[in-house]
């Protein structure tokens, strides 16, 4: 047995007593299924010698910011990983009735089982054939007419493409080829009725913009169903979206936003097939100085806008643009340590596991999510390659190998799920060539 | 008015079982929303529908289906009052902050009424309110743009008021400073004004990204020379003290040493950032000195 299903066992094991035995189990499993990192972080959380003596509520919810964190840092003397008990947590919130409380995520039912299930596999636990059944049938009640009218949030809810994107994802991280092949032609023909000169609303009487533009091109990317008709305007769009500041908006001329951002340059990998096209489509050198800039000195972790608060999902949409970035440019250019300090000390749930924004929050399944394909990220290495006969650039993704010591699967940086996902993906819709 | 529901037979609210993350709702919230769902899809616009519609905005303002269908009934109801329409929106926008299904439908509503007809100012008072709450509500600024934009408010002086006032109060609001750059620069004629504008506001707080990247943004924007920069960016360093009040300045003067063919004292500025001003940037500052070297 390898030792890390030996934890299993003994984690099932423990869990079975301490049931019965009606206590509370958490503490204990903590000390027994943690990875501990080994002590070569060369972080450490760091306020550069500038005296700024302006104060505004900006500065004020900074340096509160600044004093909650320091708490953190100073209790913790190594960086742990509480693998074991995020998949408890996972498989529990995947299973669990939710009080009426939860119906703010009504119009989120793919996004949930997205969100999920992504993490699970993420963390290499196995998702039982029972489970898939129940995704299928979770995001077949969301497809409309067989997709004629798209997919919607929750059943008899209206079609909505970001809900669509989540939806989409699910069905390959459960590998249900067949289903995704019987609505694909309808998906299509319903991003068509969505479609505007340049983008593609989001909904009907909706608006496009960097993120429903996203959502399109990684679906009809990964089932194999784009045009030229379909992606007509949509660059010069795009490229109108980049700001003076360098990251992206979510329209033209909107502040530059890491969500907005991750959407546009992901985008430029689907629409292009090489590093130097991508570069010269935008102004690749402030994007990269406006990406790079998003990571606190003292904090580690990112933020999405320029003088926000740094918050764990933006170790995706920032995080996610780090292999982009970086394999362009072919040079090392961010941090990771800090990154991983900051979402392993300040976000982790070290007794119920999941992730939260930042000290002081609750879990939730979008901080979860985002913060571990953040892990992955920089957990692996990265590397792009620039094969001809691939659709887009983004299918040259590829792992090299990495520490990866929390042992965390690979994300892809462009589609969002692990890398062997898209592949597998790839291979039924596009075929072996 | 009391409407009858009573004919309608409420569909179904994910309550097949076992199911993934199933919500346990509320028996109000079940009867609501599936009255409204069934009624959406028989096509229904009348009243009764568009109360039941203000009743499911109530229990969830972020349900997109709940404000498309509102739209369909509105444009499907005869003399409809648009203006009370937007008094409604109001109310439901200063009770969810973050929301912003409503924003943009606020979009549709206005357009409906005809920008010909409709007085932007109108806009103002619940814009303020919110960004009140929020002063960085990337929703209510995206908006703003948009209103600015649709009723060509560029040479408004009360939105330059409100985006000074804006910045006033808090010069590290970068949301503000974006929407400036928005509407100063439609026009080349602020170019030296807004200079000069930002500089003074770097003055008052020099270790701020809003502000220098407002500035180096107007020069990139303009293709004007950042060698310009170079004496003002000496107001923010003294290196014989090894003292700096601002790492946007070493940065920039790096920039300007660079394009001077001044590469050692470029490297020493990415040199000071890398190892003491920001050293987060670490591997950036490093692979700029290797661009210097090659
Ligand atoms: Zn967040």
């Amino acid at each position: 047995m390898s030792n890390n299903s030996k934890r299993n066992q003994k984690l099932k094991d423990i869990n079975y007593i301490i049931k019965l035995l009606g206590r509370k189990r958490y503490p204990i499993i903590t000390e027994m299924t943690s990875t501990e990192i080994s002590n070569k972080s060369n972080w450490k959380p760091y306020n550069p010698p500038i005296k700024d003596t302006y104060t505004s509520l900006t500065t004020v919810s900074q340096d509160e910011f600044h004093k909650v964190l320091s708490d953190e840092y100073s209790q913790i003397e190594n960086m742990k990983f509480y693998k074991d008990i995020h998949v408890d947590y996972l498989n529990v919130a995947l299973n669990s009735k939710y009080p009426s409380g939860f119906k703010s995520l009504d119009a989120n039912h793919t996004w949930m089982i997205y969100w999920l299930v992504n993490s699970l596999v993420l963390l290499k636990s196995e998702i039982t054939k029972d489970t898939k059944v129940l995704v299928r049938d979770k995001i077949e009640s969301c497809i409309i007419d067989d997709g004629i009218h798209g997919i919607s949030g929750g059943r008899n809810q209206i079609g909505h493409v970001a809900s669509a994107y989540a939806a989409i994802l699910s069905l390959i991280l459960i590998e249900e080829y067949e289903l995704l092949n019987r609505i694909k032609d309808n998906l299509y023909n319903w991003f068509m009725s969505l479609k505007t000169d340049y983008g593609f609303r989001m909904h009907e009487h909706g608006e496009s913009d960097t993120r429903s533009i996203y959502c399109v091109l990684i679906i009809s990317t990964l089932l194999n169903i784009k045009t030229e008709e379909l992606m007509s305007g949509v660059i010069e769009n795009l490229k109108c979206c980049q700001t003076f500041e360098g990251g992206f908006g979510n329209v033209e001329n909107c502040e530059a936003h890491g969500g907005y951002t991750y959407c546009g340059i992901a985008s430029f990998l689907i629409l292009l097939k090489s590093k130097n096209a991508v570069k010269h489509s935008i102004n690749f050198d402030s994007l990269l100085y406006w990406s790079v800039s998003r990571q606190g000195n003292y904090e580690g972790g990112f933020n999405g806008r320029t003088n926000k608060l740094v918050d764990s999902c933006y170790s995706f949409w920032i995080g996610g643009t780090i292999p982009i970035l970086e394999s362009i440019e072919e040079n090392k250019l961010f941090q990771n340590d800090g990154l991983k300090n900051y979402i392993l000390t300040c976000c982790q749930n070290d007794i119920n596991g999941g992730f939260i924004d930042k000290p002081g929050r609750k879990v939730d399944f979008y901080h979860t999510n985002y913060a571990l394909s953040g892990l992955s990220i920089i957990e692996n290495e990265y590397v792009l390659n620039e094969n001809e006969s691939d659709d887009c650039l983004a299918f040259g993704f590829d792992v090299s190998d990495g520490l990866n010591e929390l042992d965390i699967g690979c994300i892809h940086p462009v589609f969002a799920i692990p890398i062997e996902k898209v592949n597998e993906c790839k291979e039924f819709f596009y075929g072996n060539d | 008015m009391d409407f009858d529901y009573s004919d309608i037979v409420p569909v179904d609210l994910n309550t097949e079982t076992p199911q993934l993350c199933q919500i346990i709702y509320s028996d109000e919230y079940k009867l609501i929303m599936g009255k409204l769902l069934s009624l959406m899809k028989q096509k229904e616009y009348s009243l009764r529908a568009l109360n039941l519609t203000s009743l499911g905005i109530e229990q969830l303002a972020s349900h997109y289906t709940t404000w498309i269908y509102r739209y369909d009934i509105i444009n499907n109801l005869p003399n409809f009052d648009y203006y009370s329409e937007l008094d409604w929106c109001e109310q439901i926008a200063l009770d969810n902050e973050k929301n912003y299904q409503i924003w943009n439908y606020r979009q549709l509503i206005i357009e409906k009424i005809g920008f010909d007809n409709y007085d932007p100012i109108r806009e103002y008072p619940i814009m303020e309110a919110m960004l009140d709450g929020d002063n960085k509500n990337h929703h209510v600024w995206s908006f703003r743009k948009w209103l600015v934009e649709k009723f060509n408010m560029f040479e408004s002086e009360k939105e330059v008021e409100f985006v000074s006032n804006m910045i006033e109060l808090d010069v590290k609001n970068n949301s503000a400073w974006c929407h400036r750059f928005f509407l100063r620069f439609n026009n080349e004629k602020n170019v030296k004004s807004e200079i000069e504008y930002v500089k003074e506001k770097i003055e008052l707080c020099p270790q701020n990204a809003s502000t220098w990247n407002y500035l180096i943004g107007i020069f990139e924007k303009f293709d004007l020379e950042i060698t310009e920069l170079k004496e003002f960016c000496f107001k923010f360093l003294n290196l014989d003290d090894d003292k700096v009040s601002s790492s946007f300045a070493l940065e920039t003067l790096a920039k300007i040493y660079i394009i001077e063919d001044d590469k050692e004292s470029a490297i020493r500025m990415y040199t000071l950032l890398k190892e003491k001003y920001d050293p987060i940037r670490c591997n950036y500052w490093n692979f700029k000195i290797s661009t210097i070297e090659n």
